[in-house]
C-alpha cells in the first residue's frame, strides 16, 4: 500500500539547511500495523505527514495504492487524501465550533456524501466509538479521552484504507491511552492500515512493526512476535 | 456544505461577541455612511429623468468670448425658440421658458405673491412629462388668457372647491381662466414651478424684447432621435450670428459709418456670434454651470462625498481585516483540519467569503436602522427630504446589496486569501502561524485606516475655516441692519412716495432702491464704451439701476469723486459710478476715471468711483460693475434701520408700507440672512464633513480597541514574565502603548502632504480663500494621537494590573 524510495525531506530557512527525513526506504502492506517510534526532533512528524500526503518529500519516491504522488500538486494530494487516509493528532485537533456529530460529518461533506447517507454513516461509527449521548456536545465539554474518541471516529467515518495516528495518546491519561489504543487494535484487526507514531513503548506492541527513526535515518525494524508466531 | 460554514461562522460571531461587536458596529457604520451617500448620489443623479423624453431634451447655453475670458450664460434671446424650430431640422421642438417675475395673483380674498410662475409655449406638455389631471395638455395654454396650476395651488387658491374654469386676477389687472391642474413637479425636477401662463404674456407685461442678441429667457430644445447635440450647437451658432449680422447691417447709420471707417467695417465682417451649446436636461442639476467658471457644486459634491463614504466604509472593512487577521491563529487550527480531512484551498475561501458575507450581512441591517434612526439628521445636513417610502424601493434596494456584498467580499477578502494558505502540516502540529507577514499588513493596515481619518479631519477643519473666512470677510458695505423689501406689481411706481413717508421716520437711517437682489447683482454685458478703449476687446461690466443715496445706504466708501446727488440734473440717468475694476479695465486710476466718458447703453460721464464691494458671493471675484440712476426699473428697495433699535424700526417700516401700499403684503429679507443662505452649500459641506470625519476616527479607533485587546490577550505571557522581573504597571502601560502611538505617528506622516495639497487645491476654487494652517495639522496630531492613545490605555492598564502568577498559569 505505501512504498517509499530515497526519501528525503530538506527544510530550507534563511541561513541553514536542516534535513529531516533521510534516505527513508519503508513499505507498509495492506492491513499493516506499523509502529514508527524515535527521540524528539528524528523526523516522525515529518515522516508521518509525507505519508499522509499533507507534505511533498524534497527527493526520492512515494508510491501510495500505486500512485506515484511525490510531485502531486496539493489539489492532487487532496483529492487522494480525502478518500484514502484518516487522521488522528495528539491534540485531537477537533473544531470547537462544531458539535460532536458535526465534527464527525466534515469529511463526509468534503466527500460529498449525501444528507441522509452522512447522516447514517456518523450514527453508525458513532455507535460504536459509544459516543451517541454526546451528539450534541462541544468539544470543550468532552474529557480528553471522549474528545480522542470523537478524533477517532473522524478519522474512520470515511471508511479510509489508511489512519495515521501522530502520539494519539500523547495528551491522554493512561486509562484513556489504552482505550484508545484498543480502538486502534480492534479496527486493525478488522482489516485497516495504521500508521501510529508513538513515544511509548507499552503502545508500541499493539503494532505488529515498529521502526525506528534517528536524525532523519530508519535505525531499527523490529517485528513484534506476537503477530508472527 | 454552506450550512456548515454558516453555522461555523454563525457560532463563531456568537462565541466572540466582543470581537463579533466590534465588527458588526464598525461595519454597520460604514455602510450606514455609504448608504446615505448612496441615497444621496441616487437622488442627485435622478434629476430630471422622469421625462419620457429625457434623453433627447436639452437647454440652449451660449459661450461669450470677451476680453476676460470666455463666459457662460444659459440664458437666451426671447425670439430664439421659434427660429430654431423653423430652421434647424435637427430640432423637433422648441420651447421658450421666461420668469415673468414675482405675479400677484388673486382669487376672491386670496392674493398671494407668486415667484413659481413660468411663461411657455404650448408644446412644453408635448416635450416635458408634466402629467395634468385636469386639462387636455393639446390645447391646456393654447389661449392667451389660460393657466395652469399644480395641485398645490389649485388648494391653496379654491380649497377643495373645483379649480377648472375659475377665473383669476394677476396684477390686478390681467384676468385668467384656469384650464389644467397638473400634479405637483416631483423633488427632482430642475425645473421648479407652479404655475405657468402662455408665453405671450410675458409681451403683455412689456418684457419681451425681440433682439437676437440680448438674453433672457431659457430655450429647450428637443432633438429628434438622430440629430446630434454638438452639430446642432454649431448650427445654432451660425444661424444667431447671420441674424445678428443682418439685425445690424441692417442699421442705415451704422452702413453710413462704415463707409468712414474701414477698421469698423472690418470688424463687422468678422464679426462672429456666441458659440451656442446644447445641455443635456438630465446634467442640468450636476453640471450647470454660469460665468467665468465652469465649476458646478453638484457634481463636486457628489464625488467628493462618494469618495468619503468610501474611505469610511473602507476604515470599516479593515476592522474586520484585522480583527480576522489577529485570530488567524486561533482559525489556523480549524483550517488546517479542514484541509487535513479533505477540503480544497477554493473551499476555505468560500467559507472565509460566506463568514464575511454574513457578518456583512448583519451589519447591513444594523445599518439600515442606523439609516432610519439619523434620517432626520440627514436630510437636515444635506438638504434631502429623503424618506422611509423613498428608500424602499428596488433601486435603493439594489444599492443596500451592493453595499454589503461589497463589504463581505473587501473586508473577507484578506482573511479568506490569508487563511486559506495555511499548511496544516505546519499549523496542525505548532499551532501558531501568520506571525510576522500578517503583523506588518496590520500594522500597515492600521496606518491606513489612520491615515484616512486624519485627512478627513484635516479637511474638516480647512473647509470649516473657509466658510468661516467668507462669513467674515470685509464686503466692502455693512451687510447689519440692512433689509430690503420687494417692489412688485404697482408698488414700485410709488416707490417715491414710499422712500419718502420712510424718511420721516428717525429710525430709519437711509432709503435707496435697486433693480436686482441687491446681494446678487447677476446682469452684465458686452456693450460697454470709454474713451480710449481697444474697440476690437469686449468687456463683461455688470449694470445696475439704483436710486441715488446708494453707496450712503449701504455705506459703501468712495475710491475718487462723487456720489449721485438731486443738486445735478445730469445724475438722473446721464451720469455712472464705477467700481474700481471697471477703473481697471480702463487702465487709470480712480481720481482719472473721473469725469471721462462712459457709455453702457447711455452715453454719460463718470462722476464717482466706489470701493470693491461683494455684489454677489464671496465664493467669486469682485467683477466689473457701473450704476447709473434709473427708476423705471427699479424692483428692490433697501432701508438701513437704526442700529440698536432694529425690532422697533422694522414695524415703523411695516407700518408706512401698509399706510402706502394697503393692497400689497409687507415682505422683507435681512442682507444678512440673504449672505448666510450663499454658504449655505458650503456649511453643508462643511458640517457632512464633520459626521464623516468623527464617524471614521470612531470607527478606527473601535479597530484599533480590538487589536489592543487582542494583543494584550497574546503578550499576556511576556507581560507575566516582565513583571517578574521587575517591570512596574506604568511601564507595561508605555511599553503597550509606544507600539500603538508610532503607527498614529506615521499615520499623520503620511497624511499631511496629502492633506495640503488636496485643501490648498480645493482652496483654489475661492476667489478669496483662508489659508491652509499648520496648527490644524499639529491640532490634528496630537488629537489622534491622545484619542488612539486614550482607546489602547484601556487594555494596556487592565494587561499591566493583571496579577503575573495567573498570567503566566495561562498557557
Amino acid at each position: 500500500m505505501i512504498q517509499t524510495k530515497n526519501l528525503k525531506k530538506i527544510y530550507t530557512t534563511e541561513e541553514v539547511e536542516t534535513s529531516a527525513l533521510n534516505q527513508i526506504n519503508l513499505s507498509v502492506q495492506e492491513g499493516e500495523f506499523v509502529a514508527v517510534m524515535g527521540p524528539s526532533g528524528c523526523g516522525k512528524s515529518t515522516l508521518l505527514n509525507i505519508l499522509g500526503l499533507l507534505d511533498n518529500p524534497s527527493e526520492g519516491e512515494y508510491h501510495f495504492v500505486g500512485h506515484e504522488v511525490s510531485r502531486y500538486s496539493e489539489r492532487q494530494r487532496a483529492h487522494l487524501r480525502k478518500a484514502n487516509i484518516g487522521f488522528v493528532f495528539q491534540s485531537f485537533n477537533l473544531i470547537d465550533e462544531l458539535t460532536v456529530f458535526e465534527n464527525i460529518e466534515l469529511p463526509l461533506l468534503y466527500l460529498k456524501v449525501g444528507g441522509n447517507e452522512r447522516r447514517k454513516k456518523v450514527l453508525e461509527v458513532m455507535e460504536r466509538m459509544q459516543l451517541i449521548p454526546r451528539k450534541n456536545h462541544f468539544p470543550q465539554q468532552l474529557s480528553g479521552g471522549q474528545q480522542q474518541r470523537v478524533a477517532v471516529a473522524r478519522a474512520l467515518v470515511a471508511r479510509p484504507k489508511l489512519i495515521l495516528a501522530d502520539e494519539p495518546t500523547g495528551n491522554l491519561d493512561s486509562a484513556n491511552g489504552d482505550e484508545v489504543m484498543s480502538l486502534l487494535s480492534q479496527l486493525h484487526g478488522e482489516g485497516t492500515t495504521i500508521v501510529m507514531v508513538t513515544h511509548s513503548p507499552a503502545y508500541s506492541e499493539y503494532a505488529q512493526r515498529v521502526v525506528h527513526l534517528f536524525d532523519g535515518h530508519i535505525v531499527t525494524e523490529n517485528f513484534n512476535q506476537k503477530f508472527h508466531v | 456544505m454552506f450550512n456548515n460554514y454558516l453555522k461555523v461562522a454563525w457560532r463563531n460571531i456568537i462565541l466572540h461577541k466582543g470581537y463579533s461587536f466590534l465588527n458588526v458596529f464598525g461595519l454597520a457604520v460604514g455602510m450606514a455612511c455609504a448608504l446615505f451617500v448612496l441615497f444621496w448620489v441616487q437622488d442627485e443623479l435622478s434629476f430630471d429623468r422622469f421625462h419620457a423624453n429625457a434623453g433627447t431634451l436639452y437647454r440652449v447655453e451660449q459661450d461669450q468670448a470677451t476680453g476676460q475670458g470666455k463666459f457662460h450664460v444659459n440664458l437666451t434671446p426671447y425670439p430664439l425658440g421659434p427660429a430654431l424650430k423653423a430652421e434647424i431640422p435637427e430640432i423637433k421642438e422648441a420651447t421658450r421658458a421666461a420668469f415673468p417675475g414675482d405675479l400677484l395673483v388673486r382669487y376672491g380674498e386670496n392674493a398671494f405673491f407668486e415667484s413659481r410662475v413660468l411663461a411657455v409655449d404650448p408644446q412644453v406638455f408635448r416635450m416635458f412629462t408634466f402629467p395634468l389631471l385636469k386639462g387636455d395638455p393639446a390645447t391646456v395654454l393654447n389661449r392667451p388668457a389660460s393657466l395652469v396650476i399644480s395641485e398645490n395651488m389649485a388648494r391653496k387658491y379654491f380649497g377643495s372647491a373645483e379649480p377648472m374654469g375659475k377665473n383669476v386676477t394677476i396684477n390686478n389687472a390681467h384676468a385668467f381662466t384656469v384650464t389644467g391642474v397638473m400634479k405637483n413637479l416631483p423633488l427632482n425636477s430642475s425645473l421648479s414651478f407652479d404655475m405657468l401662463v402662455p408665453f405671450d404674456f410675458v409681451k403683455t407685461l412689456g418684457q419681451y424684447n425681440d433682439s437676437l442678441g440680448r438674453n433672457f429667457i431659457w430655450t429647450f430644445v428637443q432633438l429628434h432621435p438622430q440629430g446630434h447635440a454638438a452639430t446642432t450647437g454649431a448650427k445654432i451658432s451660425r444661424l444667431v450670428t447671420n441674424r445678428i449680422v443682418a439685425e445690424i447691417g441692417s442699421d442705415p447709420e451704422l452702413q453710413k459709418r462704415m463707409q468712414g471707417d474701414p477698421a469698423l467695417r472690418k470688424r463687422f465682417e468678422n464679426y462672429r456670434g456666441p458659440d451656442f451649446s446644447l445641455m443635456p436636461l438630465v446634467d442640468l442639476k450636476l453640471f450647470a454651470h454660469f460665468g467665468f467658471s465652469r465649476n458646478n457644486m453638484g457634481i463636486q459634491y457628489v464625488v467628493a462625498f462618494s469618495i468619503i463614504a468610501l474611505f469610511v466604509l473602507l476604515i470599516a472593512c479593515i476592522n474586520f481585516m484585522n480583527l480576522a487577521t489577529a485570530r488567524s491563529v486561533n482559525r489556523a487550527r480549524e483550517v488546517g483540519l479542514r484541509k487535513v480531512v479533505g477540503a480544497r484551498r477554493r473551499s476555505i475561501i468560500g467559507q472565509f467569503y460566506s463568514e464575511s458575507i454574513l457578518t456583512a450581512l448583519l451589519a447591513a441591517a444594523a445599518s439600515f436602522v442606523l439609516v432610519l434612526l439619523f434620517l432626520p439628521v440627514f436630510n437636515g445636513l444635506s438638504g434631502k427630504t429623503m424618506t422611509l417610502a423613498s428608500l424602499w424601493q428596488g433601486k435603493s434596494l439594489l444599492g443596500i446589496l451592493a453595499v454589503t456584498l461589497f463589504t463581505g467580499i473587501v473586508a473577507g477578502s484578506y482573511p479568506a486569501l490569508f487563511l486559506s494558505s495555511f499548511q496544516p502540516a505546519k499549523v496542525l502540529k505548532a499551532g501558531r502561524s501568520g506571525g510576522a507577514k500578517g503583523a506588518l499588513l496590520r500594522k500597515s493596515l492600521v496606518v491606513l485606516q489612520f491615515g484616512i481619518s486624519i485627512l478627513l479631519l484635516i479637511g474638516m477643519g480647512v473647509v470649516a475655516r473657509q466658510v468661516d473666512y467668507m462669513r467674515n470677510k470685509k464686503l466692502g458695505y455693512d451687510k447689519d441692519q440692512l433689509i430690503y423689501l420687494p417692489l412688485r406689481g404697482e408698488t414700485f411706481s410709488s416707490y417715491a412716495a414710499l422712500k419718502e413717508q420712510l424718511l420721516r421716520n428717525p429710525r430709519v437711517m437711509n432709503v435707496t432702491a435697486t433693480h436686482q437682489e441687491p446681494t446678487s447683482i447677476g446682469s452684465n454685458g458686452g456693450g460697454a464704451d470709454w474713451d480710449g478703449k481697444d474697440p476690437g476687446q469686449k468687456f463683461l461690466i455688470g449694470n445696475a439701476s439704483v436710486d441715488f443715496d446708494y453707496p450712503e445706504t449701504l455705506k459703501i466708501e468712495m475710491a475718487a469723486g462723487r456720489t449721485f446727488s438731486r443738486k445735478f440734473a445730469m445724475d438722473s440717468g446721464k451720469s455712472w459710478m464705477v467700481n474700481e475694476e471697471v477703473t481697471k479695465l480702463m487702465g487709470l486710476d480712480p481720481a482719472a476715471a473721473v469725469g471721462k466718458r462712459f457709455t453702457w447703453g447711455v452715453e454719460g460721464t463718470i462722476v464717482g468711483v466706489m470701493k470693491n464691494f461683494h455684489y454677489q458671493s464671496v465664493r467669486s471675484a469682485i467683477e466689473p460693475l457701473a450704476v447709473i440712476v434709473a427708476p423705471e426699473n427699479f424692483r428692490f428697495a433697501i432701508v438701513r434701520l437704526k442700529a440698536g433699535e432694529v425690532p422697533a424700526s422694522l414695524q415703523d417700516v411695516r407700518k408706512t408700507w401698509q399706510r402706502v401700499f394697503p393692497q400689497y403684503p409687507f415682505e422683507y429679507r435681512f442682507f444678512d440672512e440673504d449672505f448666510g443662505r450663499m454658504y449655505q452649500a458650503d456649511e453643508s459641506m462643511g458640517s457632512l464633513l464633520k459626521a464623516f470625519a468623527g464617524l471614521a476616527v470612531i470607527i478606527a479607533c473601535l479597530g484599533l480597541f480590538g487589536l489592543a485587546s487582542y494583543t494584550a490577550e497574546q503578550r499576556t505571557k511576556e507581560i507575566g514574565v516582565r513583571k517578574f522581573l521587575g517591570a512596574s504597571s506604568p511601564g507595561i502601560v508605555l511599553l503597550f502603548s509606544k507600539q500603538f502611538a508610532k503607527w498614529v505617528l506615521l499615520a499623520n506622516l503620511l497624511a499631511w502632504p496629502c492633506a495640503y495639497i488636496l485643501t490648498k487645491n480645493w482652496l483654489q476654487g475661492f476667489a478669496y480663500r483662508s489659508t491652509v494652517a499648520w496648527w490644524l495639522f499639529a491640532l490634528t496630531g496630537a488629537g489622534t494621537l491622545i484619542i488612539a492613545l486614550l482607546t489602547v490605555s484601556f487594555q494596556a492598564v487592565r494587561a499591566a494590573r493583571a496579577n503575573p502568577v495567573d498570567s503566566l498559569r495561562y498557557e
